[in-house]
């Protein structure tokens, strides 16, 4: 009520005035107390107080007819007006409305009566009353005398204060020193020092608490703790408050403070209840907690690498060789709980041949400052091996000097399978090499061997060690040589070798022809890092290949030429005959002959054609065969040329026509006979003599030959004269036709070859 | 054979082994009024020919004489400058490159086709 109107400020200086004078709960002194017996009498009241009003109580230093030595701020009459009126008379408390509802007022010992004369220091702070009470009320007030005298009290009651603060600061010099000392003691700069009045309201603060907090002594004189305590640390602060109330001290206790711009500082705080007051000392303690937090996350840190390396890690105890420690790779490795794995040591999980090298490694890891490896195998609880690369580099030691191993563990067994897998394809690789036929080898960008396989030095006769460089050119056909080299120019920008050559074969001691081709295995940048290559022998299906054109160059030419020839077999019949009709059977007939010798030819690729088998064909083509003995055909087998045998075909066809048109096989009686024989005469080589000698028996039945000149005339006595160097004649007697034909066997003059 | 009156007239030789195709090439020649040289049916009678030192105009050439392959004979016919035609069953693309610049007739023959083309053309080498 009007306390709340009291300023701050007035407190504080009242709160200070009177810790100056050193008075509150003092103990009582004979001075004081006849003063208040005085005031009692002189105003004849049954109550006198000497009333000191403190932050939160009005403390009497002397009483009559009042037994507490104190009563709650709320309960004081005193408080009203402090420092307003010299004197302050209330007629009756009940009717006043400042205090009608007053405690004592309302209850026992149901006050009526107050007159109270200030106290004032000679600064003018006021600390309190000189008052005499009366539970009657009294309208009148004080007499004039009472209230003079009561005023004269309470100023020789400012005196006793005034002298005894004299006598205090003279004669007891131990007070002030102490109090010099506390004001020394307190401008320490590392240790904040605040003290709380017995509300936890701040009274007092030193440089360096302020230097902490952020505040000036302005801000932070009055605050509360609360205001000051971050909210999630009130628990805390509480817990304290009730320790120095129950305690009289707290344990010291550490806590998240507020600046004044709202940031946050760790202090630690250790209090103490001092008389009415706490005291409490502040350590700034922010960077410890930094340094805690930022170790407490470092160790975590490491402990997450730790459990999540993919490597194994384990600690160990050097002397007994057990696991202190191991991360989840390491358990998996041993294929072990951690439970297990802490529970055994290196040599327990170790196959029996690796622990000796194992125990090597540790004692050269605790030795030396550099760590020891070594590729071991473990043993699993399943018996199975895996093999693993361990290496062990000494911890330093702690306090207490123990040292420890700290081992990395790496699985090899992918490592072991690929090395595995990677030798055994290297070994297919070879055999694959070493075994086809072809001639494999492998160089670098410009051509120079670095490896060639046996089948080359078998091949070549060249020995891998000669072949290697450029060696491998020398069995290469000299021709050959640059184009090869060339090739290799080329090779890098196109991405290939492709090229034909000819190698020499040391076992025919003859050039070959091969293709080379190559390709080159590049690194993960595309470079290239060699070429390997294959040279196959190509040398049959190239002369295969070279038959083959020859062959369809041929087989072309046979059949224009054959087209040809029935082109100008049809003028020759076409310009002897009036007749489409006679046209048209010969025309057939001499394309059926034509047929017949071609039929013949294309048959003897092996062997060749005698004159034989030329005439029969003819003849048989007649009928000739069933006329027996009217047809005589006689001679020695003759082989012929095959590019004479067209031409003399259609000769015999025309003849063996003509005969059995209108000669010898056109009757019933006439015979034919076909006889030949070789004969060598002079230089001329051996010649073919053939006679055609028909009996016709009865003349009359000779018909004349319809054409002008007969085509097979022609043939005869012209055309195989020309192409074949014959020399014929043809008679056409009473007798029949008498033809006869003289034919070299040996054709060409000059030895060029005979495509057949 | 010759024509006395015509001593301009376009001595033309023809090498055909076939004897019914070198008549007919020779009707149609002489049907141009070109003077005939052979026919012959050999590479040597052709050769025979062209190096007794007459005039000649031009040549038909069969490539293919009785089995005999006829270079020699473009050959000779190329170095005297006396264009030539291939007349031959044998298809143009074995024919050499050297002989680019002789006309090709592919058999069977139409014999006024050769003509033509050894005597209309303008003369090549």
């Amino acid at each position: 009520m009007l306390n709340e109107l009291e300023l701050d400020q007035d407190a504080v200086d009242r709160l200070r005035t009177l810790s100056r004078y050193g008075i509150l709960d003092s103990e009582s002194e004979p001075a004081f107390d006849d003063l208040v017996l005085l005031a009692s009498q002189i105003c004849q009241a049954p109550v006198a107080l000497l009333s000191l009003v403190a932050s939160d109580r009005q403390w009497f230093k002397a009483r009559r007819g009042f037994a507490p030595s104190e009563i709650p701020i709320e309960q004081s009459i005193c408080r009203h007006a402090l420092d307003r009126m010299p004197l302050l008379v209330v007629p009756d408390l009940s009717r006043d409305p400042r205090t009608r509802a007053d405690r004592l007022v309302t209850g026992e010992p149901h006050w009526r009566f107050y007159a109270g004369a200030r106290l004032s220091s000679p600064e003018g702070v006021a600390l309190g009353r000189l008052c005499v009470i009366d539970t009657k009320p009294r309208p009148e007030g004080l007499t004039t005398a009472q209230a003079d005298g009561l005023q004269a009290l309470a100023r020789q009651v400012m005196a006793q204060l005034e002298l005894r603060r004299v006598v205090l600061e003279r004669a007891g010099t131990a007070p002030r020193r102490s109090e010099r000392r506390l004001r020394n003691a307190l401008a320490i700069r590392t240790v904040g020092v605040i003290f709380w009045d017995a509300a936890f309201r701040l009274t007092e603060a030193n440089d360096a608490f302020l230097q902490m907090s952020g505040f000036s002594q302005e801000d932070v004189l009055g605050r509360t703790w609360q205001e000051l305590t971050p909210e999630e640390f009130h628990p805390v602060s509480h817990r304290a408050v009730q320790e120095i109330m129950t305690h009289g001290e707290a344990t010291p206790y550490e806590k998240e403070y507020l600046r004044k711009d709202g940031s946050r500082w760790w202090g630690m705080f250790a209090p103490r209840k001092v008389g009415e007051e706490v005291v409490e000392f502040v350590l700034d303690i922010t960077d410890r907690r930094q340094m805690e937090a930022a170790l407490r996350a470092s160790k975590a840190k490491l402990a997450a690498i730790f459990d999540n390396a993919s490597v194994g890690l384990s600690e160990i105890d050097p002397d007994s060789g057990r696991f202190l420690r191991a991360n989840d790779e390491l358990c998996r490795i041993l294929g072990r709980t951690r439970e297990q794995v802490l529970a055994v040591s290196i040599a327990d999980v170790t196959h029996p041949d690796d622990v000796p090298p194992s125990v090597t490694l540790v004692s050269r890891a605790l030795e030396g400052r550099a760590s020891a490896t070594l590729d071991k195998r473990y043993v699993r609880p399943d018996g199975t091996l895996v093999w693993a690369n361990s290496t062990a580099t000494a911890l330093p030691g702690g306090q207490s000097g123990s040292r420890s191993l700290l081992v990395v563990t790496v699985d090899l067994t992918a490592r072991r399978q690929a090395e595995e897998a990677v030798r055994a394809s290297e070994e297919r690789l070879r055999g694959l090499m070493e075994g086809i036929p072809q001639l494999v080898w492998r160089a670098v960008g410009d051509g120079r061997w670095t490896w060639s396989s046996p089948q080359w030095s078998a091949y070549t006769g060249l020995p891998c060690a000669e072949s290697l460089g450029l060696g491998w050119l020398r069995p290469v056909h000299p021709d050959d040589r640059n184009a090869m080299l060339a090739a290799w120019q080329l090779a890098e920008e196109a991405g290939s070798l492709s090229v034909e050559h000819r190698v020499h074969n040391a076992a025919e001691g003859r050039y070959r022809w091969f293709t080379t081709r190559a390709v080159p295995l590049r690194d993960e940048h595309g470079r290239i890092l060699e070429w390997l290559g294959t040279s196959t022998d190509i040398d049959d299906l190239r002369q295969l290949q070279e038959q083959q054109h020859v062959m369809v160059a041929e087989l072309q030419h046979r059949t224009r030429n054959l087209l040809g020839v029935v082109t100008s077999l049809f003028r020759q019949t076409q310009r002897r005959n009036t007749s489409l009709e006679a046209v048209s059977e010969q025309f057939r007939e001499r394309l059926d002959a034509l047929a017949r010798v071609n039929g013949l030819l294309s048959r003897s690729e092996q062997s060749r054609i005698t004159i034989g088998e030329l005439v029969r064909t003819e003849l048989d083509a007649l009928g000739a065969c069933t006329m027996g003995q009217r047809v005589r055909i006689d001679g020695p087998s003759v082989p012929l040329r095959s590019s004479t045998v067209q031409t003399l075909a259609l000769a015999l066809h025309e003849l063996a026509t003509n005969a059995r048109k209108y000669g010898a096989l056109a009757t019933e009686h006439g015979s034919l006979a076909v006889t030949w024989s070789v004969r060598e005469a002079g230089n001329e080589g051996p010649r073919l003599m053939l006679d055609w000698i028909e009996e016709v028996g009865a003349p009359a039945r000779l018909a004349a030959a319809p054409e002008k000149r007969g085509y097979g005339r022609e043939l005869i006595e012209e055309a195989l004269p020309y192409a074949l160097k014959a020399r014929t004649s043809y008679e056409l007697g009473n007798d029949g036709v008498r033809c006869y034909i003289d034919l070299p066997l040996t054709g060409a003059q000059r030895g060029g070859r005979s495509t057949a | 054979m010759s024509h006395p009156d015509a001593p301009a007239a376009y001595r033309v030789l023809l090498v055909e082994d076939e004897y019914f195709l070198a008549q007919d090439l020779a009707e149609a020649f002489k049907a141009r009024g070109a003077e005939i040289v052979g026919p012959v049916p050999s590479v040597d009678e052709a050769l025979a020919l062209i190096a007794d030192g007459s005039r000649l105009d031009g040549a038909v050439l069969d490539l293919n004489l009785q089995g005999e392959i006829a270079y020699v004979v473009a050959d000779t016919l190329q170095e005297r400058g006396i264009p030539f035609v291939f007349a031959t069953g044998y298809d143009q693309a074995v024919i050499p490159p050297r002989y680019a610049l002789a006309r090709y007739c592919g058999k069977p023959l139409d014999a006024k086709e050769v003509a033509q083309a050894l005597l209309v053309s303008p003369a090549a080498a």
